[in-house]
């Protein structure tokens, strides 16, 4: 999933914003999937995903502490949004983020759809040659990394 | 889930049903992340109840290794809980009390084990309260009846409310305690023996001074008659004879303990000491009326062995037979051969109905300077050193002695066990004739001018021609212008020692040849050593033995 994960930020990064600035794109990369999730499962549902997939991601990687996910499912910094950019390490945890997300996903909806969910999103990429692989088993919590 | 998407088309079914679908799935997705959630706080608890379990394992191991140490102790450990019931019993108690673990565990202590305390058993209890610590010695009786003194640690620990109590077991200290006190005790009977032993010998060489002394008034009176003038001559002998043996007796057990003495052993027959022992002890026992009944093996028994140091030995034995019998009683002297006893051994008894042995002295009476008590003792004289050279002398022979004696009043007997010969030796060649005597001139040179002029005189009498010197440099003049064929040279001379004088005559071609004798009140192999690389041919212990050195005038000059 690190691999999807690190293909939708790059794109995203690529499409709209200059080379380096990676938070935002992780921003960018959940509220797509807010968007479109959100017909689903419904606000509250892709809240509560993100909200773990957050939590789980923290664990790996403690600089998501300054992310936080709003009551309406939105992603944002908790404090000054420059101190969480620029940041390789900031960069990792959001990988590391909508990976944990697009897992929890696959986990609870299966991966088929999960792919096919994600290409609604983002048409414009192939996700053939992607390691769309269970890297952790998906509902394996992560108390244990 | 059902993946439905939203219809273009704004019917109101379709719109109903999309947003319970969107419910429902709400609720799915709410219950899969709870799930989540749950399993990973399952899991953090499983590994934390799995890391609890890891340190109980670890805790348990060390319990079991510290519960097999104890085991390991000697000691025995034993817990206890405040009403004295026990809940640990270690392998140490069971190995020291006689009962096993489970036989003990959850039972009174007290009533177990039946145990004297030092102190009140409530002081101890106070003072375990107070000090929460108790040491001190108990005696234990344990399941056989023995009764084990024992070093006692009892700790109270109060986190657990329970006595920890540890008894080691002191019987080997205390038997060596004991063993060491005995040992004192023999070392302050020794030291005592040896304060007696110092106060006899002075009273005993003091003892034939007054004869002698009135020997010789009797010698120099004018009025002594013929048979006085025996009488006189006969008390001399005997006390000069009794001094000698005496001080031959001191310095045997001396030799001996050092190990100095050599045995000049040779096959000789039990009946020749046998005779030479008897003839010596008749007259003594039939001064006082004693029967000495002296039976000779048969057939003939031989010994390799030393014929003066057995005669040493036997005469010993019958002379304090005599010594410790009163008049009338009977000694005997017999022998046998052992049966099957290999290697061959006689036994020789030595046996009389006379005082007895005091039970308490009969351990000890081989010891040195042992004797009966001083009272019994000096009616009768001597060092208490006889018994401990026969002792020794028989064991130089590889054989053995022991007394035995039913108490005071019941006589006693001594039994001695030596080695034999299998068979007979052959024959010894006839002695050689006796050589004439010859006039010989003697130089006789002894700081003690009496001795050096009464030996003059005794030798002029037998016809020898003598002068006498009373230093070593007038030994050494007096040599030159005498030119004698025998020297008779003291070793303790003022102005040169005799060695010095042996060696200033060896150096003198006029006196090649001349036969030097040292007189000495020392005989040790060292004395005879240091007198041989002198000069001098042959070795005299004072008092000289005349016979010895007129056989010497007769035939070695």
């Amino acid at each position: 999933m690190r691999d999807v994960a690190a293909r939708l930020i790059a794109f995203e990064t690529s499409e709209n914003q200059p080379a380096g600035i990676c938070a935002p794109a992780t921003f960018r990369v959940s509220e797509k999937l807010r968007s479109h999730l959100s017909l689903l499962m419904g606000k509250v549902g892709f809240r509560a995903v993100l909200s773990r997939a957050l939590a789980v991601a923290q664990a790996d990687s403690p600089c998501l502490c300054a992310v936080q996910v709003n009551a309406d499912g939105s992603l944002e910094p908790v404090n000054a949004t420059e101190e969480f950019e620029n940041t390789c390490q900031i960069a990792e945890g959001g990988v590391l983020l909508v990976a944990q997300l697009l897992t929890l996903l696959a986990a609870f909806v299966g991966e088929k759809l999960t792919l096919v969910l994600v290409r609604e999103v983002w048409p414009k990429l192939s996700f053939e040659d992607s390691n769309f692989t269970r890297e952790d088993h998906p509902m394996k919590p992560t108390a244990a990394r | 889930m059902a993946a439905e998407f939203p219809s273009t088309d704004p019917s109101t079914d379709l719109e109903r049903t999309h947003e319970q679908t969107v419910a429902m799935n709400e609720a799915l997705i709410l219950g899969a992340v709870q799930q989540h959630e749950v399993a990973e706080i399952a899991e953090r608890l499983n590994a934390q109840v799995q890391v609890e379990i890891a340190a109980r394992q670890q805790t348990a191991r060390e319990l079991a290794e510290k519960a097999r140490l104890l085991d390991l102790s000697n000691d025995a450990i034993i817990v206890r809980s405040l009403d004295d019931k026990i809940t640990s019993w270690n392998k140490g108690a069971e190995k020291l009390y006689g009962w096993a673990s489970e036989e003990v565990i959850g039972k009174d202590l007290d009533s177990l084990l039946q145990t004297e305390f030092p102190a009140k058993r409530e002081d101890i209890e106070a003072q375990l309260d107070r000090e929460g610590l108790f040491i001190g010695e108990v005696v234990q009786v344990a399941r056989d009846g023995r009764r084990i003194p024992l070093l006692c640690r009892w700790v109270l620990d109060r986190e657990t409310e329970s006595i920890l109590t540890s008894f080691t077991d002191i019987s080997e200290r205390h038997a060596l305690e004991a063993a060491l006190a005995d040992r004192a005790a023999d070392l302050v009977r020794a030291d005592r023996s040896k304060d007696e032993f110092l106060a006899m010998l002075a009273h005993e060489l003091r003892n034939p001074l007054a004869p002698l002394r009135n020997a010789a008034e009797i010698l120099q009176a004018a009025n002594t008659s013929a048979e006085e003038r025996e009488q006189a001559l006969s008390i001399i002998g005997r006390q000069i004879e009794n001094m000698s043996r005496m001080i031959d007796d001191l310095l045997d057990v001396s030799r001996i303990t050092e190990g100095k003495i050599e045995l000049r052993k040779k096959p000789v027959a039990l009946e020749a000491i046998f005779t030479a022992v008897s003839s010596l002890a008749r007259s003594g026992c039939a001064a006082r009326h004693q029967d000495l009944a002296v039976s000779i093996p048969t057939p003939p028994i031989f010994l390799d062995a030393d014929a003066t140091r057995l005669e040493q030995v036997f005469s010993n034995l019958i002379g304090n037979a005599c010594k410790y019998s009163g008049d009338g009683c009977h000694i005997s002297l017999s022998a046998e051969r052992a049966a099957g006893i290999e290697p061959p051994e006689v036994v020789v008894r030595v046996r009389d109905d006379g005082n007895g042995i005091d039970p308490e002295l009969l351990p000890r009476v081989f010891d040195l300077f042992v004797q009966a008590t001083r009272t019994q003792d000096r009616a009768h004289g001597g060092l208490g050193i006889g018994l401990t050279l026969v002792s020794r002398l028989v064991k130089l022979h590889g054989g053995s002695v022991e007394a035995h004696s039913e108490g005071l009043g019941l006589g006693s007997e001594f039994i001695v066990h030596l080695p034999i010969l299998r068979e007979a030796p052959p024959p010894s060649p006839p002695p050689p004739p006796a050589a004439r005597e010859i006039s010989r001139r003697i130089l006789i040179v002894d700081d003690n001018t009496d001795s050096a002029r009464s030996m003059a005189v005794l030798q002029s009498r037998r016809g020898h021609v003598t002068r006498t010197a009373f230093t070593g440099p007038a030994a050494v003049v007096a040599a030159a212008e005498f030119l004698p064929e025998v020297v008779l040279l003291d070793i303790g001379l003022p102005g040169m020692d005799g060695f010095e004088v042996a060696r200033r005559l060896r150096g003198m071609p006029a006196l090649a040849g001349v036969f030097l004798i040292a007189m000495t009140g020392y005989a040790s192999p060292e004395d005879l050593l240091a007198a041989q690389q002198a000069g001098f041919d042959e070795h005299l212990v004072k008092p000289v033995d005349l016979n010895v050195l007129r056989e010497w005038l007769r035939s070695r000059v």
